[in-house]
């Protein structure tokens, strides 16, 4: 039998839209707070999951004064890294490779890189420049609108499901002090009016541009129960690659991702159902991807999700409310860590007016490039 | 105009060559697996079928249906600002079945529906390359 594993801090810095800061600075500052959170002596930290390109774990171990690191990895699958480096995190500290893990993410999204300079970080470069930015196809808002259009074909999906998706993930922003989104309501003609950025997608159904950075601490259960914090397990935790991962426009299925593969396998370790789950944490880089995902994970029957949502299952007083802090559309892009920590926070009751009642378990998804998925079960520790 | 340079394919690279080779004259190819007569596409190094790492080339008709598209209108990529709107689409080949290329979809006002027939067109964009698109032929 493996230890529990557990998230025993959580840490972040404001999100803004210009920090005028580098991305380390804000990693060190969220890394730092989430030590303090925990409880846990930063000399003590011995791994780290980083996301690549921004700030390595070598800056961050120099930083911390952390001198035993023995445990470093970066997962290369975007956004689909938030979770799967919760699942890389346990089975570094489940194996005695590692004591203490951080988890972190840093971005200087709207100040620092350029848009050239994170496409270049996709998979297989060589196909994207060979088949694809020549003809102006360059970006996830493009992939994702034509896989959205496959849904709206198949399954009827309308506008109206993601505007749904919009209004929700605004209204409930409204409610979270660190939302970029609070004090700016969003109206349904206010959608409607958004720019087109790529057919179906409006300006509306793209997440926000975010700087700032956000951390996690993860240990075993056993040196959890000595902290100063109320401990969250990971339950479980699955990642998957796509079919034709490398290649949206081959994949014979375009609605089977790597999370479909992936949430079964999470639902199993955690020996658990989606019927169970008390609210949800969804990677909404796109609004269709809030509702393809939901789909994907179990949550809801395929072709279902855009009802659900427009009939206000989701909504902070539905019966599966999905991120109450805003999301990655109302709240921060925060690379989806700022979705772990909201999990971490409405499993210890710290989420004060947006708090979701009776909350024992919360599913987690990370989604990243071109289907790449990742979902954990987070459960309330003894 | 532009000032910005668009992105172009790599024409020397060692994997496409054939294929660039091809669309210079006109001529749609895809690859095929010699030993298991796998057809795929786009260029692997080796057959996933069987794992067979030779590779053939052969022409395709360039006829299909749309499978997705969308119309951009926020390229990102400043060098495509002056084309905006645009429209790309997944084209899904009749044969061979399940071939699917990524391109832009030439169309006249009115309605794109996915299904519709496409056929290849070649736009020369420089002295050695000749880019595929596809035309959206309404039903």
């Amino acid at each position: 039998m493996h230890p529990e594993i557990a998230i025993v801090g959580v840490g972040e810095t404001a999100y803004t839209r210009r920090s005028e800061r580098s991305a380390y600075s804000l990693a060190m500052e969220a890394i730092l707070a989430a030590l303090a959170d925990a409880g846990v002596d930063r000399t003590s930290v011995d791994g780290m999951v980083a996301f690549p390109g921004e700030v390595f774990p070598q800056q961050v171990a120099t930083a911390l004064g952390a001198t035993e690191v023995r445990f470093t990895a970066q997962i290369t699958t975007g956004g689909a890294a938030s979770v799967s480096s919760l699942g890389a995190a346990a089975m570094a500290l489940q194996t005695g490779n590692a004591t203490h893990v951080i988890v972190y993410g840093a971005r200087n999204g709207s100040s620092g890189q350029r848009v050239r300079d994170r496409i270049s970080r996709l998979p297989a470069e060589d196909l994207r420049r060979q088949l694809e930015y020549p003809y102006g196809w360059m970006t996830p808002a493009h992939w994702y609108a034509m896989i959205c259009r496959r849904h709206m074909h198949q399954y009827g999906t309308t506008k109206d499901h993601l505007a749904a998706v919009a209004l929700t993930m605004r209204a409930n922003a409204q409610r979270n002090p660190r939302a970029m989104m609070r004090g700016r309501a969003l109206s349904r003609d206010d959608y409607f009016a958004g720019k087109m950025i790529a057919d179906p997608y409006q300006k509306f159904d793209c997440s926000l541009e975010t700087d700032g950075a956000a951390a996690v601490v993860l240990t075993t259960a056993d040196r959890a129960a000595d902290l100063r914090r109320s401990s969250v397990v990971v339950a479980g935790h699955a990642s998957a690659l796509p079919e034709s991962a490398d290649d949206l426009s081959n994949r014979k299925d375009w609605l089977r991702v790597g999370l479909s593969d992936a949430a079964p396998r999470a639902f199993a370790m955690a020996d658990t159902t989606p019927e169970e789950i008390d609210a949800a944490m969804i990677y909404d880089c796109f609004t269709f991807e809030l509702l393809h995902q939901l789909e994907e994970v179990g949550l809801c029957p395929r072709g279902q999700a855009g009802d659900f949502v427009l009939d206000g299952h989701i909504g902070l007083g539905g019966d599966l409310p999905v991120n109450p802090h805003g999301g990655l559309l109302s709240e921060a892009h925060l690379l989806g860590v700022n979705h772990v920590i909201e999990a971490v926070r409405q499993l210890r009751g710290e989420a004060d007016e947006r708090q979701v009642h009776d909350v024992e378990q919360v599913v987690v998804t990370g989604w990243g490039d071109l289907g790449d998925g990742s979902v954990a079960v987070l459960r309330k520790g003894r | 105009m532009s000032h910005v340079a668009k992105p172009l394919p790599d024409l020397s690279h060692p994997d496409f060559l054939p294929y660039w080779q091809a669309c210079q004259e006109s001529r749609l190819v895809v690859q095929s697996c010699p030993t298991c007569l796998t057809v795929r596409w786009p260029p692997r190094p080796s057959c996933r079928v069987c794992g067979a790492q030779a590779i053939t080339w052969s022409e395709v008709s360039g006829f299909g249906s749309l499978y997705s598209w969308t119309t951009i209108g926020h390229p990102y990529d400043p060098a495509f600002e002056d084309e905006v709107p645009y429209t790309v689409g997944v084209v899904e080949l009749y044969e061979p079945a399940g071939i699917r290329f990524l391109g832009r979809i030439l169309h006249d006002e009115g309605p794109l529906t996915i299904g519709d027939p496409c056929r290849v067109e070649f736009v020369r964009v420089d002295v050695d390359l000749q880019l595929p698109v596809w035309r959206h032929v309404p039903l």
